[in-house]
């Protein structure tokens, strides 16, 4: 945990030190987890970290700041931003995933479009069979391939989530930083796969 | 508490403001049993602004004299407004040197932020006089659906009235606070705001003392004036069938239609038929009717469906169902319409809230939160978001969204930049806003010149440009170069607002003739009214001589001398208590003797607003 420029105590919050209530202007370059004061690990109880979140909100929010001089009200804006990006990516798991290995690749080597074998050849097939479908306006196909896809997209998330919980917070091998890199990537195209599904669907309803 | 911090609700049809009054609360601004609001409505007389009531009574004798609905027109560009819409309006518009719409009266041409700075202004004046302080800042709220560009618009307006907007604030997050703070429950709330112009739904959580926007949709172009042209619509078929000759394009005609669409519309909302009778002057035909519930009823729909539309948009953006709501709140002037509550009532499964004056409402909410502002109470926090997607153009003309819509703000985004070309010291980015994946279906916001940029080879530099956006959902851009760590300059050219140099020179323009501090122009106010009584006493002099004792007649001219002397003073004040012992020592006077003229001279000085 990081020192309070002010005060030397140590610091819940990179962003703000709740001893002597000052703004931490490191706190601008603070990685999403300490942010929140946590270990970099991908189990996150979501409740708490909103409770937190709403907290440093309080503390920290520029609403906050209108009579403050330009550049603390300037920072406590900054600082604001971060808290608000921060609780946006680890709230999801998804966003969590891929923030998490990003934190991890500078350790690792990086299997940036990696696919897991022969996924790439197994979506273009899929994709194929959702044009025709989309084509044909198969209401009722299309509604099967998109409970299939859901089905395809948990099942992988709950794979990559299963191996990132049993780390521990500690840096993944190579072998499975390359295995989780790899489904995170496979998940876009999956999601990209079910946009196209929903979105051409609602047109219709409308 | 330091300086206070108004709430200004400035709408499309009514304008008003707010405040926290101590031991009193939240409560609009506004004089004993008078209303509070002030009609968006101006006209000229003399070179000079009338705004609101008068104008508004004077928009029939000088149709194409009377400027309304010009919040619709803000931080937009002639094109953008479609060729209908412009013929519905009696007042011309053109375009502006980069495009942006002006307004054109009394073969002037004036921005919407301009316009929209009157209608400050004559909201701030109304306010300073009845609150006695000057007011310098101001909470002014917007729809949540207005992109960048308006709401700059909207800021530049407030600056131009001599205010500065410390906050943009989204209206119905502004009638959440409202609602909010008075029950304190926990739960999911939805507002439903559909005001004269503009159509807004918002979705919150509360928990605690945090209101949390989670998703925001709407239509800017969407609102009760869509009701009125319906009827209009309607109207001028009747009148056709009956009459085929008869001319309903003119200006006047289309104002006296217009305002007959708003009588059967608001009459509508009480009683299930009304009578109506429309005839033009240098017109021949006259033309009566009625009106019922169920003939309205079909003109309503698609603009409601239409609402609704957006509402459904709304809840899957934040992954929620309607059965999940703990609440619905109707906001705006337009949801007194009985069939749109009735509509909204059927999609939300439950009867929406309405506890608290849907007029005023947005104006009460965007004075709490000035009072927050001010350090006056700090017991709930707003988190707002942006409503439409920021980014940039890409490869194709694609649209590169860099901040999604509904992200929390504030906010920023980074991304890097580099030269294609040797020794390349300047890049252009071209920014925008929308939830279109191709920028030509997209605002352009501006284009962004960085200068500066050290001279390498061509791929060598890298620029990070920060894209942050403020609470108030407004967007500044900065850039730095990462190899030389040398600040890039940054230009922006906006594509329809007013550049820097512009407000700068409509504000020295202003300063020429329009007196901003309060204090001056109640002085002036006062040397007036003195003025008109010390005038009023001469002319009567000769009666007052014989009706008056010796003694009484010296006190009164003493008086009047010393009246005089504070004329040339500077103090308001001082004046006015000199002018009220003058009324004292006239009225006896002015009640027996004089008659009306001197009684109505000195009237005058009661009621005549500063």
């Amino acid at each position: 945990m990081p020192f309070c420029s002010h005060c030397q105590k140590s610091l819940q919050s990179a962003l703000w030190c709740g001893a002597c209530q000052q703004l931490q202007s490191s706190g601008l370059q603070a990685d999403y987890f300490s942010v929140f004061g946590l270990p970099p690990r991908y189990d996150v109880d979501v409740k708490s970290l909103e409770q937190i979140y709403h907290e440093l909100a309080a503390k920290l929010h520029p609403d906050f700041f209108v009579a403050a001089p330009v550049a603390e009200h300037r920072l406590s804006e900054g600082l604001s931003a971060r808290l608000n990006q921060a609780w946006q990516t680890l709230q999801d798991s998804t966003a969590r995933a891929q923030y998490i290995m990003r934190v991890w690749k500078s350790k690792t080597p990086t299997h940036e479009r990696d696919l897991p074998t022969g996924f790439l050849q197994e979506m273009f097939a899929l994709q194929e069979e959702l044009e025709e479908l989309l084509e044909a306006k198969d209401q009722q196909a299309l509604a099967t391939k998109h409970a299939d896809f859901l089905q395809r997209l948990n099942d992988l998330q709950q794979n990559y989530q299963q191996q990132l919980i049993e780390l521990k917070g500690n840096t993944p091998d190579t072998t499975s930083c390359k295995q989780i890199q790899q489904q995170l990537n496979a998940e876009r195209y999956l999601l990209r796969l079910l946009e196209r599904c929903s979105s051409t669907s609602s047109e219709t309803d409308l | 508490m330091t300086e206070r911090i108004i709430g200004i609700d400035l709408g499309t049809t009514n304008s008003l403001a707010a405040t926290v009054f101590d031991q009193v609360g939240p409560e609009v601004i506004t004089e004993h049993g008078q209303t509070p609001i002030i009609p968006s409505v101006l006209t000229m007389r003399d070179g000079k602004w009338l705004v609101g009531q008068e104008a508004l009574i004077r928009s029939l004798q000088n149709p194409t004299q009377t400027l309304y609905s010009i919040k619709r027109l803000m931080g937009r560009s002639l094109e953008e407004i479609p060729v209908e819409e412009q013929a519905q309006l009696p007042y011309q518009l053109r375009s502006g040197e980069r495009g942006q719409v002006l307004v054109c009266l009394d073969e002037q041409a004036f921005t919407p932020q301009e316009i929209s700075a009157e209608i400050l202004k004559a909201v701030k004046y109304r306010a300073e006089a009845i609150l006695g302080e000057n007011l310098q800042k101001a909470v002014i709220t917007v729809p949540a659906y207005f992109d960048d560009v308006q709401r700059q618009a909207t800021r530049d307006a407030a600056r131009l009235a001599g205010l500065e907007a410390v906050r943009i604030l989204n209206e119905p997050t502004a009638a959440a606070i409202a609602y909010g703070l008075d029950e304190r429950k926990d739960g999911k709330i939805a507002v439903y705001d559909l005001g004269g112009g503009t159509f807004d739904i918002s979705l919150l959580q509360l928990t605690g003392k945090i209101f949390k926007v989670i998703a925001t949709n709407g239509d800017t172009r969407l609102g009760g004036d869509d009701f009125d042209q319906a009827i209009v619509g309607e109207l001028t078929l009747r009148i056709l069938q009956e009459f085929t000759d008869a001319e309903l394009h003119s200006p006047l005609a289309r104002q006296i239609l217009r305002q007959t669409a708003e009588t059967i519309k608001i009459s509508l909302s009480q009683s299930n038929e009304i009578e109506y009778a429309i005839s033009i002057e240098d017109q021949s035909w006259s033309h009566q009717g009625s009106f019922t519930t169920i003939e309205l009823k079909p003109l309503l729909v698609p603009v409601i469906q239409r609402t609704l539309q957006r509402c459904q948009q709304a809840l899957d953006q934040a992954g929620w169902k309607v059965e999940g709501l703990d609440e619905v709140v109707l906001v705006g002037g337009s949801t007194v319409v009985p069939e749109v509550r009735r509509q909204v009532q059927q999609f939300f499964g439950r009867a929406p809230q309405v506890a608290i004056d849907p007029y005023k409402v947005v104006a009460l909410g965007a004075g709490i939160q000035g009072h927050l502002l001010a350090g006056g109470r700090r017991d709930f926090l707003l988190l707002d978001v942006i409503p439409l997607a920021l980014g940039i153009e890409t490869v194709g003309g694609t649209f590169s969204k860099l901040i999604t819509a509904n992200t929390t703000v504030p906010t920023e985004a980074k991304e890097l930049y580099t030269t294609h070309v040797d020794n390349q010291t300047a890049i252009e980015i071209n920014i925008y806003q929308g939830e279109r994946e191709l920028v030509h279906d997209c605002r352009c916001l501006g284009c962004f010149k960085l200068r500066g940029i050290p001279a390498m080879k061509a791929g060598l530099p890298l620029v990070e440009v920060t894209f942050r956006v403020d609470a108030n959902g407004i967007l500044t851009v900065s850039a730095l170069e990462k190899r030389s760590q040398t600040d890039a300059s940054i230009e922006v050219i906006p594509f329809h607002g007013l550049t820097q140099q512009e407000i700068d020179d409509l504000l020295e323009a202003s300063y020429d003739h329009a007196v901003e501090d309060f204090t001056a122009r109640q002085l002036i106010e006062f040397r007036q009214t003195a003025e008109r009584v010390l005038q009023g006493i001469e002319m009567h002099w000769t009666i007052a001589e014989k009706a008056l004792a010796q003694t009484d007649c010296t006190a009164i001219r003493q008086q009047m001398e010393v009246v005089r002397q504070r004329m040339e003073g500077q103090d308001p004040q001082v004046l006015k208590s000199e002018m009220d012992r003058l009324g004292d020592l006239t009225r006896s006077l002015a009640d027996t003797v004089m008659g009306q003229a001197v009684l109505s001279a000195l009237q005058e000085k009661e009621t005549t607003p500063v």
